[in-house]
């Protein structure tokens, strides 16, 4: 379970955070949508551990989130970045076996890593590729392996589908879906894609201007009464 | 507020922007070193920086120094014989390319090319969300990105600087015999009689000095990017500044405690 309660920051004088509470039961798929600068990375930052919120509290799997207790979560949790974040001086596989080389030996973890790769459709030979040589949408399916390496419990999402194709997004979109199901994880996502809504959500919610505007089961998405959401769906902006 | 408040708060600003500033990279400093002798190591970044530092800083560290000798030779000749003193240019040549020119120069090159070349790595993980990525990964930035390379920067830029001192003197060896005259034996002689343990070991101490100072700068400063290509350049630059400038400054104060009399 994921729980965000009453999250607030600041960046000196500019509230971003206005209080923002979530959500996410087990085995769920939350997807957050909202228009640029609503504030969604930083929740995300937030919920993760890599940003201290000025107040409020975030729970992963029963365990409120502290500098002390993020160490010993991290293992449980899975993160795709948007631009995939992977190591530029690392072999791909090395990149998705980043923690199992830790664990095992560096054949085995090799082993793992490829069979990850495999998983979200990347071939053995793209294994000793650096991500350079990778175009985008190999970048992010790469990230994803890496991100599902442990075989974490929580999953994060940050634009997952950012500078790719519809085609690819398409894909990425569906393979986040399986992921997500076949680990029975509970994931936390953000974009501004509708697609990403359609694919991966179970629960969706709305945030705009720093606060959560509208949370609701992504079936009912298209009946919400909220103006500036049926803005934001629409593609215009609310005066218009 | 008139003219002379407004110029004195701007310059307490600055004083505690440069205090703050001194503050930061002191603590970094300590924490860095804690991180070292701390667990986990990671061996296979330690081998990377140290052929990273070391062993590809070598041909540059090499040209610098046997150029720096050749010169420092001939100045030396030239102003020797205005005291008819021509006789003591290899002990002056031995005494100033082993205590002072040879670390300082390797100090300085290795700011150029090693902090310049960690800042950007650095910095560029930044503002790609690796480092990000890291901490994910449940791995500790300081200890997998900044304890090995600030290692492999102090052991290896003593044995650069072993390196720098010997082809800086070899290089002036070479000018003396073979453009001024010198009898080859002799000149040996008088550089290896003249050279003390001391000297060598103040050379191997300022080169674990510079080598620390050279890579905490850069992992300082990568660290400490903002968003974006500018921040990188930036980074990359005050790395680079600072690094020169702390070098020459433990350099000023390594000298005071080994020769202050």
């Amino acid at each position: 379970m994921i729980v965000l309660d009453t999250l607030r920051k600041s960046f000196g004088s500019r509230p971003v955070l206005r209080g923002v509470s979530l959500r996410v039961p087990k085995g769920h798929s939350m997807v957050v949508i909202g228009p640029s600068g609503a504030g969604k990375s930083i929740m995300l930052k937030c919920a993760i551990g890599l940003t201290q919120p000025d107040s409020g509290t975030v729970t992963l799997a029963n365990t409120r989130i502290t500098p002390a207790s993020r160490a010993r979560l991290m293992p449980q949790t899975g993160v795709l970045f948007q631009g995939a974040a992977l190591f530029d001086s690392l072999p791909i596989w090395e990149n998705v076996a980043f923690t199992l080389l830790r664990q095992m030996s560096r054949a085995r973890a090799r082993a793992a890593a490829i069979e990850k790769l495999a998983r979200v459709g990347l071939s053995a030979d793209v294994a000793d590729r650096l991500p350079s040589e990778l175009s985008g949408g190999m970048r992010k399916r790469a990230g994803l392996a890496r991100a599902i390496a442990n075989e974490p419990q929580l999953m994060f999402f940050d634009e997952p589908t950012t500078g790719l194709d519809p085609v690819m997004a398409g894909k990425i979109n569906r393979l986040i879906r399986e992921v997500v199901t076949e680990l029975g994880a509970t994931a936390l996502t953000i974009t501004h894609d509708i697609t990403t809504v359609q694919t991966v959500a179970d629960d969706v919610a709305f945030l705009c201007e720093g606060k959560v505007r509208w949370t609701g089961e992504a079936a009912t998405l298209n009946e919400t009464e909220d103006p500036k959401l049926r803005a934001f769906l629409a593609g215009r902006s609310e005066d218009e | 507020m008139n003219l002379g408040l407004k110029l004195l708060a701007a310059l307490g600003r600055a004083v505690l922007r440069g205090l703050r500033a001194i503050g930061s990279v002191t603590l970094f400093a300590l924490e860095t070193a804690r991180h070292i002798v701390t667990p986990p190591f990671y061996p296979r970044a330690f081998r990377s920086a140290l052929m990273q530092i070391g062993w590809l800083s070598l041909p540059v560290i090499g040209l610098t120094a046997l150029f720096t000798g050749g010169a420092l030779v001939l100045q030396i000749y030239a102003g020797g014989a205005r005291f008819d003193a021509q006789a003591v240019v290899p002990q002056i040549v031995a005494i100033g390319m082993v205590r002072e020119l040879g670390p300082v120069l390797v100090g300085l090159m290795v700011a150029a090319r090693v902090t310049t070349s960690i800042a950007a790595e650095i910095a560029t993980m930044k503002v790609t969300e690796q480092i990000d990525a890291l901490i994910t990964l449940s791995t500790d930035p300081m200890k997998y990105l900044t304890a090995p390379r600030v290692l492999a920067g102090t052991l290896t830029v003593p044995v650069l600087v072993a390196v720098g001192d010997t082809i800086g003197i070899m290089g002036g060896y070479g000018v003396a015999t073979g453009t001024l005259g010198f009898n080859a034996a002799s000149y040996l002689r008088d550089t290896v009689h003249f050279i003390e343990p001391l000297d060598i070991a103040t050379s191997l101490t300022k080169g674990a000095a510079f080598g620390y100072i050279a890579t905490m700068m850069g992992c300082y400063y990568g660290l400490r990017a903002s968003r974006g290509a500018m921040g990188v350049g930036l980074a990359t630059k005050g790395a680079v500044e600072y690094a020169a400038v702390l070098i020459l400054a433990a350099n000023f104060a390594l000298t005071s405690v080994f020769f202050a009399q």
